[in-house]
């Protein structure tokens, strides 16, 4: 099952409130599996591709060349010396080339995309992955249509005309694909005309590398923390705005992270009772601090590991005026 | 309990579910049992994980990271499916025959095919309904340039004949895989299909004539064994492009584009089956064909020929009609 939803992290709205939804620029493909979770993909965009397809291109044809190569050496070394090369062997050689260039042109990306899980060199190294519509894997023949109507996608041919200086005029085609271009850019999964037929889409597959939650060195911050009433309850929304500004604490300035803060801070500092001179910027780490971190302290035992997964966000220095509350004063 | 408890709690997981992604994915022998159990449970795990997140209060971070963690396993358990051989068996022997047999698309494309070949041979054969019906489709210069081929032709060696087919799969399969996308937008697929026909038709009638003399003998010597071969998969693959050219607009009560996939989906063997045929065919027209009077006498090409159509006939018809099953 395939339905159309924008991904948690950006939904600053739920949809069940009926309140506006803020589509993400970027657009997601998301999946309902039968373990009954929804995840959700980021779809690659044509110039994400055209970079894979140009690497698929280059090492298929790399591949062609050097196995070509090796068979035209390794039967001359071999058989040369006895005479047998020049003829009938020799021939032999151009006829599996003649083959050979054949299926790397027509199946190449088919070959690869059914048996190595819907990727192309050039996309596992670009980390993509060929996936059905809904979100499961493709089959022999989903990969074998998408990659024949390719040439549709690569069209309109331009022909360049050369003239080598022998006065013949040589036409050199040149793919334009902008057929592919003007298609993708028509709807909104970035799919190819190959991709419409086979019922395909192409998904980035990348692991996102931040995912803890934000630890804080400031002493300060957890002893704001007890401060606050235990009896205000952070709604999921606000966990959610709070977590986003945390997050983002590292990549802004001092006066910035103060004139976003402002916007919040007055008034939980008049639901919770707290001095009004209460450091924005402290204010909301510590409700962050409340809202995700457990009461008990002391949990740096991470064991180095080599794996991309959540590392620990960098902390960010609160500034320094106004450090507590005034209750908190001598 | 608090986010980051449980958070710290669970990554060791994670960590292990995020190498083992790796590891199965580049193992390409049948994984171990152990390892395909264990790495399920971490997946539901991590499954179980994200539903947990998404749904309490959890740093986006988190949950993003959950997201794609989650997805990239999502592709190591429920991967790519190869043809299995007794589906390729049923596909070839079963389906495809008979989706042919009843396809009207195939059906239209031979009749433009044989159509406008009929035509454009009889024009060029009988002189003096449109004079210079053939030199008027190919060309004065490629008509005597064909000529004089013919009339040098004295067979070639074994080297050449093998060469020579692997040049006849690159070239007529890629134009027959060519007719089948560019029928997509019909409009270039029928005008590659009908110039084929036309220029072929003009060349059969042109050589076939009784003034094209010695080389209209060769000529004759050297199409018939491969001609059924090679004309019909052009007729299909034609055909089963024009299926998809035209699934999108007779959508048949079902949306666009999905009448398209549908579609697509069904001619695909016929494409392959098409492929299959220019195969055949370019090992007869490298091998058969070009050998001289003295060596294969025409009558033996003419029975390949017979043979050939016979062959396509049973599979066409026989294998093809929508018998009942009992």
């Amino acid at each position: 099952m395939v339905e159309r939803k924008i991904p948690m992290v950006t939904k600053l709205k739920a949809d069940a409130d009926g309140g506006p939804v803020f589509s993400p620029v970027d657009n997601y493909l998301t999946v309902s599996t039968p373990e009954n979770i929804a995840f959700f993909y980021q779809v690659a965009g044509p110039f994400q591709r055209a970079i894979s397809f140009l690497l698929d291109f280059t090492f298929s044809q790399a591949a062609y060349w050097i196995i070509f190569l090796v068979i035209v050496l390794v039967l001359g070394f071999v058989l040369g010396p006895f005479g047998l090369f020049a003829g009938v062997l020799g021939s032999f050689v151009m006829f599996l080339g003649l083959i050979g260039a054949f299926f790397v042109y027509w199946f190449y990306g088919a070959f690869m995309e059914t048996f190595y899980n819907g990727r192309t060199w050039g996309k596992m190294i670009c980390r993509q992955r060929v996936l059905n519509a809904d979100g499961s894997a493709i089959n022999g023949s989903q990969a074998l249509l998408r990659n024949f109507f390719r040439l549709v996608d690569t069209g309109p041919i331009f022909l360049l005309p050369l003239d080598f200086g022998t006065g013949d005029q040589v036409f050199i085609p040149i793919p334009t694909a902008i057929f592919g271009l003007a298609v993708m850019c028509l709807n909104r999964d970035f799919r190819r005309i190959g991709d419409l037929v086979a019922g395909t889409i192409v998904v980035k597959e990348e692991l996102k590398r931040s995912g803890k939650v934000v630890r804080f060195t400031d002493a300060r911050v957890p002893l704001l923390a007890d401060l606050l009433p235990s009896s205000f309850v952070v709604d999921k929304e606000m966990a959610l705005a709070l977590a986003s500004y945390v997050e983002r604490r590292p990549f802004l300035g001092p006066s910035r992270l103060d004139e976003i803060a402002r916007r919040l801070s007055p008034l939980l500092i008049e639901k919770m009772n707290l001095a009004p001179d209460t450091n924005p910027d402290l204010l909301l780490c510590s409700l962050y601090y409340k809202t995700f971190h457990s009461d008990s302290t002391g949990q740096e035992n991470i064991s180095p590991r080599r794996s991309s997964s959540p590392r620990i966000p960098i902390d960010m220095p609160i500034a320094n005026s106004d450090l507590l509350p005034l209750n908190q004063r001598n | 309990m608090k986010a980051a408890d449980i958070i710290q709690r669970r990554e060791i997981e994670w960590a292990k579910l995020e190498g083992m992604c790796e590891a199965i994915s580049q193992r390409k022998s049948r994984q171990n049992a152990q390892l395909v159990n264990e790495f399920a449970a971490l997946y539901r795990n991590a499954c179980a994980d994200l539903a947990l997140a998404s749904a309490n209060q959890f740093p986006p971070g988190t949950v993003d990271y959950l997201h794609s963690l989650v997805a990239k396993a999502h592709n190591q358990l429920y991967r790519s499916r190869a043809f299995q051989l007794t589906e390729i068996l049923m596909m070839v022997f079963h389906d495809t025959p008979r989706r042919i047999f009843s396809d009207p698309c195939v059906h239209v494309a031979g009749l433009i095919f044989w159509g406008l070949f009929g035509i454009s041979a009889w024009l060029s054969y009988e002189g003096s309904v449109w004079p210079n019906f053939a030199s008027g489709v190919m060309g004065d210069e490629a008509l005597q340039q064909m000529e004089t081929t013919f009339e040098d032709f004295e067979g070639r060696t074994f080297s050449e004949n093998m060469f020579m087919a692997a040049f006849y799969v690159f070239n007529n399969a890629g134009i027959g895989l060519r007719v089948f996308v560019s029928m997509l937008p019909i409009l270039p697929g029928l005008i590659l299909l009908g110039s084929n026909a036309v220029q072929l038709g003009a060349a059969f009638g042109h050589m076939l004539s009784p003034d094209s003399g010695i080389a209209g003998d060769n000529f004759k010597n050297f199409v018939t064994a491969h001609g059924p071969f090679e004309l019909t998969a052009i007729v299909l693959s034609a055909g089963a492009g024009l299926r998809i050219g035209i699934s999108w607009l007779a959508t048949n009560n079902l949306r666009r584009l999905d009448s398209l996939q549908v579609n697509a989906k069904k001619s695909m063997p016929i494409a392959l089956c098409a492929v299959a045929f220019f195969f055949i065919a370019a090992f007869i027209e490298g091998f058969i064909s070009p050998a001289p009077e003295t060596m294969i006498p025409w009558f033996v090409k003419a029975a390949i020929a017979v043979l050939s159509s016979g062959l396509m006939m049973f599979y066409f018809v026989i294998l093809g009609y929508p018998w009942r099953r009992r």
